[in-house]
């Protein structure tokens, strides 16, 4: 008993030496916003760090590649920003939005499934939070009903048990979803073929800013190539110089 | 049993095979009853015998005196000692549409080419029901209560069903309404049930089901108008004649009535509809009732540029939606702003009552006194035949000075109809500047990590837990294995007690005695030396030997013989290596 007091304690004291507060440099994010207001797109863009995975500053960042007219790169961070700030109304308002600008309509063929794990409302964290809170009441409750049967706790514990497997497999869905490649044009046109060789055929042609998945990577001459699929089930193969994709 | 169904198997694949000469073929024409009354309706059949196949469908001759409605075809089949007989029979729902005796048929059909006839029927049409009202089992009638209406009038039709059976697949025709504007009575009553109200009633000692149906009618001609006579089409069930029921289950399928299918018509209607008198005044309306009208104004008093809603109720028994709006004389500094008008009928017993409401919003411009000026309505009343005015008082109104910025922005109580929102341009949602709450990378990796953590380890935490429980329960259950698991334990506890600077061989040869007592589930306390041998076989023989001797030398320190004295560390070193042999 003394080991898992030790245990708990452990625990509850480790968040506060892992969530110590990061140095985040203020005043680059003020100049940035200064740049935006005086239309100055690139200058904002240069200042604004890339590699902090933020939802805010991802959001922040999309809206700078939309005003100055690159649709790609807008949606590629709006997406990204998505993934950890879905439920913010401001980013699924401008991620719309930079959506109808594309010239490219495809119909959604993918399974309910796929469809409603993009559109959650919940990030990866989210889910994993959602779990322990379960995983901690599923357990507390086991724990209780070694040492006290009673009614009280044998229902919520037959509740908590399909609700902690539903955020065991919630938490699968979003983990695949959160390591999904994806990709989005960022040339105003772009060629998909049909292979890689140079017989290939193009077999469509996208525009910029239309999202795909990236199945497949292959790298020829000093060149990469990326097997990409959409949403309405078509494929092929796409260069890397007319594209942005998130690995 | 085999050989008997695939006989029938083959004699069903044959059948389409089958071919009737047509020298067999014959028509026949029946009727379930030689009379019947206006309203009632006959059942009648065609029967073809000899042939499935025709070439055109039956007509049958009834000179315009008969309405026919055709009610379904069915197809029989008889094989008699090889011989094979087919009939079809074309069923008809025959309607009389005047009183006295006429034919029916005979009918034709046309079969391979040729025309074939039957017989004919001879069938009198009386004015009432064959049977008194008493003796039938359904019946209906309609009424109209006024037939000389006024145009505009209120009047009421009434359908009305009256049955003492079992009915079932009712179909309900009324009159073409057309050239009438319709008011559903829409009172919310207990017997209500659809748009028809159900009860009781007893008719010269006969109970009866009555379903009435109402309908408040406004003609909208003058002339003759002719509403055409009601028709309802349904099935009575009737209990199958001589038996009992076979079963429970046919009972309870139903299987014990049988359907008899019938057609009620009531009788049409002419009206005639007058056109409204000539007034004496040349005053020209369109409402007939009776009509009340009164104004209202919600405040008596206002400011300049302050609001105030001006009310005309016009209301009562008539043509409530013919209303029209009130003509309003107001002077040009009262400015209006006029509401939709609201309409509210509410037709119960056959009668149409309710109020139309007009709402205007006026806005005084300049102060002083001004007068809203009395508000006529004239309507023709049916009852006494007449024109007749309702008036509604004229209202003044002091409006004081106010505040001249009101004037230009005055808002009045009824607002004017919203516009939708103009679009001017699209653009995103602006980036966000508040105070950054930006987490580094690493915490979103650990805070994943810290929450499995903490599932995994609650997940462990309960095993642990599980285990213990059970090896807990385990021991809890055997007493046996709880003496021997606590037996050092007690064993400890008892040389703790002893005093070492005391000759204590009785409480050292106790405790060891008690110890191996323990591990040996016996009676501890009543072992003796001799006893060893059998007792420890178990020990090795080092051990055992090194037993004997603390216990010989604590009989023979008790009973004051001369004896090596047995420390306490001894006898715990021998018990510990006691212990872990027995273990």
């Amino acid at each position: 008993m003394r080991i898992v007091l030790l245990l708990l304690l452990l625990f509850a004291l480790l968040p506060i030496k892992l969530f110590g507060d990061d140095k985040i440099n203020h005043e680059l994010f003020f100049r940035a916003h200064e740049a935006y207001d005086h239309g100055l797109y690139d200058e904002a863009i240069t200042l604004y760090p890339k590699n902090i995975m933020d939802g805010q500053l991802l959001y922040n960042l999309g809206n700078f590649y939309f005003k100055k007219g690159e649709i790609g790169n807008s949606i590629f961070y709006f997406k990204i920003a998505k993934r950890l700030i879905p439920r913010d109304a401001d980013l699924n308002f401008n991620l719309d939005y930079a959506r109808k600008q594309v010239k490219d309509s495809l119909e959604d063929k993918r399974s309910v499934i796929h469809k409603l794990v993009d559109s959650s409302l919940l990030s990866f964290i989210d889910t994993i939070i959602i779990f322990t809170l379960f995983s901690v009441l599923f357990f507390s409750l086991s724990i209780l009903l070694l040492y006290f049967k009673n009614e009280w706790l044998i229902w919520p514990r037959r509740v908590c048990l399909p609700l902690f497997v539903l955020s065991l497999f919630n938490v699968y869905l979003s983990y695949n979803q959160q390591n999904a490649n994806f990709g989005v044009v960022l040339a105003a046109n772009a060629n998909v073929y049909s292979g890689v060789g140079k017989g290939d055929v193009v077999l469509f042609e996208l525009h910029e800013g239309t999202e795909f998945s990236v199945n497949d990577k292959i790298d020829i001459s000093e060149e990469r190539w990326y097997e990409i699929g959409l949403v309405d089930g078509k494929k092929g193969w796409i260069k890397s110089a007319s594209v942005r994709t998130l690995l | 049993m085999l050989r008997k169904i695939g006989s029938l198997f083959f004699i069903l694949l044959l059948l389409p095979l089958i071919s009737v000469a047509n020298d067999d073929i014959s028509l026949t024409l029946k009727i379930d009853s030689e009379s019947v009354s206006l309203g009632e309706a006959l059942s009648l059949e065609v029967e073809l015998s000899g042939a499935r196949d025709f070439d055109e469908a039956p007509t049958i001759h009834s000179n315009g005196k008969f309405e026919l409605r055709s009610s379904g075809t069915t197809s029989h089949m008889e094989i008699i000692n090889g011989d094979v007989n087919v009939k079809k029979i074309f069923a008809f729902t025959t309607f009389p549409k005047e009183k006295g005796s006429f034919t029916i048929g005979p009918a034709r059909i046309v079969v391979g080419g040729k025309s074939y006839s039957s017989n004919s029927v001879v069938v009198t049409v009386s004015e009432g029901s064959a049977l008194p009202k008493q003796q039938r089992l359904v019946f209906c009638e309609a009424t109209v209560d006024n037939l000389h209406p006024y145009i505009n009038q209120q009047i009421v039709y009434t359908f009305k069903f009256y049955s003492r059976a079992s009915t079932q697949d009712a179909s309900l025709n009324l009159p073409n309404f057309s050239q009438f504007w319709v008011e559903e009575d829409t009172s919310n009553t207990s017997n209500r049930r659809g748009n028809a109200t159900h009860k009781e009633v007893v008719l010269n000692g006969v109970p009866w089901n009555v379903s009435e149906i109402q309908k408040v009618i406004f003609p909208t001609k003058t002339g003759k108008i002719s509403l055409d006579p009601a028709t309802l089409d349904l099935s009575i069930l009737l209990k199958r004649e001589g038996g009992r029921s076979r079963s429970l289950l046919s009972a309870f399928l139903g299987e014990d009535y049988s359907a008899k299918q019938m057609s009620l018509s009531t009788k049409s209607f002419e009206l005639d509809v007058k056109p409204l008198p000539l007034s004496s005044d040349g005053i020209e309306t369109k409402l007939v009732g009776i009509f009340v009208v009164k104004s209202t104004l919600s405040k008596s008093s206002v400011k300049q540029g302050e609001s105030l809603t001006y009310t005309v109720t016009i209301g009562g028994d008539g043509n409530i939606r013919d209303i029209n709006p009130p003509a309003l004389h107001l002077p040009a500094t009262l400015k209006i702003y006029e509401d939709r008008p609201e309409t509210n009928l509410n037709v119960t017993n056959g009668k149409v009552s309710g109020v139309k409401i007009f709402k205007y919003a006026i806005v005084p411009q300049e102060m002083g006194e001004f007068e809203f000026p009395q508000v006529d309505v004239t309507y023709f009343n049916p009852v006494t035949n007449s024109y007749e005015t309702s008036t509604a008082a004229k209202i003044k109104i002091n409006v004081e000075k106010g505040e001249l910025s009101n004037l230009n922005h005055a808002t009045p109580e009824i607002v004017e109809k919203k516009k939708d929102v103009e679009i001017l341009g699209k653009d995103l949602m602006s980036i966000k500047r508040e105070v950054y709450p930006f987490a580094s990378p690493i915490l979103g990796k650990h805070q994943s990590v810290i929450s499995f953590s903490i599932s995994i380890i609650m997940l462990l935490i309960y095993f642990a837990l599980l285990v213990f429980k059970r090896r807990s329960d385990k021991r809890s259950s055997s007493g046996v294995q709880l003496r021997k698991d606590r037996a050092f334990k007690v064993f400890k506890a008892s040389v703790a007690k002893i005093d070492a600077k005391k000759d204590s061989f009785q409480e050292i040869s106790k405790c060891l005695r008690i110890y191996i007592g323990d591990k040996l589930s016996i009676d501890g306390s009543a072992l003796s030396v001799s006893d060893l041998p059998g007792k420890l076989p178990m020990i090795s023989p080092e051990n055992f030997r090194k037993v004997e001797d603390i216990l010989k030398r604590c009989e023979m320190g008790s009973y004051g013989g001369v004896a090596n004295k047995v420390t306490k560390d001894e006898l715990i070193s021998i018990v510990k290596q006691l212990d872990k042999e027995f273990e």
